[in-house]
């Protein structure tokens, strides 16, 4: 019985440990334990983000592992990295080491070898790390991207503060505008008093009757009046012409304010007051537009257009 | 009021004094351990039949249970891992849920539950019966003869059972996950041999080390507690086994707490 | 032949013999019992696998041997619960006669074999293993004298 046992025992013992020594055994076997590895030096300029036993990658595969980091006389930080020796033909003289810290998760060590023609890296040659930071490099890109971004917007602020401005240009020129289709507006009504009210007929007709050179006075008076306001250099084509530009030159500001609207884009609130300023310009232009037809309708500006007295 | 506070107190001292004598036992046995001397060939026999009882008598029940377990834990991560979408992390989960934590849990509950109790009763009944009485009037010390053996029995069966566990789901898992999700051989080794480490495999032995150990102290302990009345013997498996339970809950927990230490280290 | 009129005084005396005389005691009491989960030839072997540094094997041949000389090889796999009172008697005086130089002590041999009307067995008993031991001891109660018809053996 007990030799019976002892046997059992040992048998079970002897079995459960060599099942165990080979499974640790293949493992160690299949992770390159048993492989003779050869060593190379590279060096960084931080030892951030590097930990020993971390792995080197190439072309998504684990090829070695850091074996140590030490900091140099310099202040360089010295990694020094394993390789087994299947995988050394990866390690190239021209080959980049990358640290890759992404945004998301843990940072990746890996080497990057294009010309698979070049010499093999040497252990005693020491290779530069370079550190690829996603953070880093998208803060940098973004970086001049909001400079233009901050510049357009005091630019438009400026534009926009100088258009409410009652001191600014274009206020005076809608002021001026204003006075000038009050001025055509007088006048007008000077012209409908002349010629609609009866007893300025009458006057007319009296002193066409009593006086000749009065009534050829008046005439040249009017043909004056009429070149002054009617005439090549008249003063209604000058304000239909300073409108005309006014129109147009606004034109080239909603197309410019299209233009930052595109490349702003991204920045909703500025977005939001471009829109607002384009719809500003747009009613604004709208209703020049508004008063010139008005004037055109009410004020038959053309040249061969003539005032018949009766 | 006063009295209620007392009796707080008084249970929190008792639960101090307790824990600091089963650490001192476990250390008294450990000293042991390492004593040459205390190994002649009555103790090499105890251990041998303790092991057998232990280890080798529930060995076809074991693999019966490391099979079908196995079976089902698999299939179920794998059919999780699918629905979320997350199947590159099997290899990930097999190493380190079932070989690192599932494997020894598995096995130290179930050497508790047939050998700690057993252990527990035995030493009980020794107790009650005097035999404990006998061993000392023969010189015979009770630590090298019935507790250093069945400790050690503890700790090499839970070791051993756990490796025999794991290697055994990994087995079944090769199958099973071919049957299940027409994973390759390569594929599945490839998975595991890239999320297996070394670091925690010897921290998974050494975890079952330190189970088996104390879930063969711990009855022995409460074994020794019986009285001379038969009826103390049931009393003693109980409070034994609970505590059992207790101590492999505290060894998990602290267990996860080294692992994350050490990764955190590394 | 010790007998003592009230069970403290034995006691107490059994207690001052086992103290003195710890290193060859080998006692045969039911206050020391068979070690239930070994058979009647492991509890016999224990003590020279124990103190003797024997193997299994060398321990087990001698107290195979033992039990022999005492017509008892066939009781050699059982365990104590199985065993008649007086083959549990003899496998406690086997037991202790194992311990070298042995001083042997039975203690009350009545409350053993309860249906002994003498010490005759006892006797017959010891004689065949006395080359085995050095002195033997029998602690009981007075009131138990007259069973004790042959006194002491081995003197005390």
């Amino acid at each position: 019985m007990a030799l019976k046992t002892e046997w059992k025992v040992g048998l079970f013992i002897v079995l459960t440990v060599l099942l165990i020594l080979a499974g640790l055994g293949y493992m160690a076997y299949k992770k390159g334990f048993f492989q003779p590895e050869n060593a190379y030096n590279l060096s960084s300029r931080t030892g951030d983000g590097l930990s020993v036993g971390m792995p080197l990658f190439f072309s998504g595969f684990k090829i070695g592992k850091i074996v140590e980091l030490e900091l140099s006389d310099k202040g360089m930080v010295m990694i020094k990295i394993s390789v087994p020796t299947q995988h050394a033909k990866w390690m190239r003289s021209d080959s980049k080491f990358v640290l890759e810290k992404p945004l998301i998760g843990s940072p990746k060590f890996m080497v990057i070898t294009t010309n698979l023609k070049s010499s093999l890296l040497s252990a005693n040659s020491v290779a530069v790390l370079t550190e690829v930071n996603d953070i880093n490099d998208a803060i940098q890109k973004i970086q001049p991207i909001l400079e233009q971004v901050a510049m357009i917007t005091d630019n438009i602020e400026r534009l926009t503060g100088s258009l409410a401005d009652p001191e600014g240009d274009m206020s005076k020129i809608l002021n001026h505008t204003q006075k000038l289709t009050g001025s055509l507006s007088s006048k007008k009504s000077i012209l409908e008093m002349a010629v609609g009210d009866e007893k300025s007929v009458q006057a007319i007709h009296a002193s066409l009757r009593n006086a000749q050179n009065i009534t050829d006075q008046v005439g040249q008076l009017l043909k004056k009046t009429d070149e002054e306001l009617y005439g090549k250099n008249g003063i209604i084509p000058l304000v239909i012409k300073i409108l005309r530009e006014l129109v147009t030159n606004l034109g080239k500001i909603g197309k410019t304010l299209d233009n930052v609207e595109k490349i702003s884009s991204d920045t909703a609130e500025s977005t939001k007051d471009l829109k607002l300023f384009r719809s500003e310009v747009d009613s604004t232009v709208n209703s020049l537009n508004r008063l010139i037809n008005e004037l055109d309708k009410k004020i038959p500006f053309k040249s061969e257009q003539k005032i018949k007295l009766p | 009021m006063t009295t209620a506070i007392e009796q707080i107190g008084r249970s929190g001292l008792h639960a101090v004094r307790a824990s600091l004598d089963t650490l001192a036992f476990a250390f008294k046995i450990l000293a042991r351990m390492f004593d040459v001397r205390a190994y002649n060939s009555a103790v090499r026999m105890v251990l041998i039949n303790q092991i057998y009882f232990t280890s080798v008598q529930i060995l076809p029940l074991f693999l019966a249970v490391a099979v079908i377990f196995g079976a089902i834990v698999i299939g179920i991560i794998g059919q999780y891992l699918i629905h979320l979408g997350l199947f590159d992390y099997f290899g990930q989960l097999l190493m380190g849920f079932v070989v690192t934590e599932f494997a020894p849990f598995i096995t130290v509950l179930l050497i508790a539950l047939r050998s700690g109790s057993a252990v527990n009763a035995e030493i009980a009944v020794m107790k009650v019966n005097k035999e404990l009485n006998t061993l000392h009037v023969f010189r015979i010390d009770e630590i090298n003869y019935l507790f250093l053996p069945r400790i050690l029995s503890g700790i090499l069966s839970i070791v051993l059972l756990s490796s025999l566990f794991s290697i055994i789901v990994l087995a079944s898992g090769l199958i099973f996950s071919s049957l299940l999700f027409d994973m390759s051989m390569n594929d599945y080794v490839t998975a595991l041999l890239a999320s297996a480490k070394f670091s925690d495999l010897i921290v998974m032995l050494i975890k079952c080390a330190i189970m088996g150990f104390f879930i063969v102290m711990i009855p022995i302990r409460y074994g020794m507690r019986a009285t001379d009345e038969l009826t103390s013997i049931p009393v003693s498996v109980l409070h034994g086994m609970v505590n059992v339970f207790i101590a492999i809950m505290i060894i998990e927990v602290v267990s996860l707490i080294v692992v994350s230490s050490i990764s955190k280290f590394i | 032949m010790r007998l003592y009129s009230s069970e403290e005084l034995l006691n107490r005396e059994l207690c001052d013999i086992m103290a003195q005389e710890k290193h060859r005691l080998g006692l045969v009491s039911l206050d020391a019992p068979l070690i239930s989960n070994l058979s009647v030839l492991s509890n016999i072997a224990l003590i020279k696998q124990y103190h003797g540094g024997l193997t299994v094997p060398e321990a087990e041949d001698i107290a195979e041997m033992r039990l022999k000389k005492l017509h008892l090889e066939d009781i050699a796999a059982k365990r104590n619960s199985v065993l008649l009172e007086v083959q549990r008697f003899c496998a406690m005086i086997l037991r202790a006669v194992m311990v070298e130089d042995a001083m042997v002590v039975i203690d009350r041999p009545f409350k053993i074999m309860p249906d002994l009307d003498d010490t005759h067995f006892i006797r017959e008993v010891l004689t065949s293993v006395d080359d085995l031991f050095r002195e033997c001891h029998i602690f009981d109660y007075l009131w138990n004298e007259e069973r004790y018809t042959g006194g002491m053996i081995h003197g005390a």
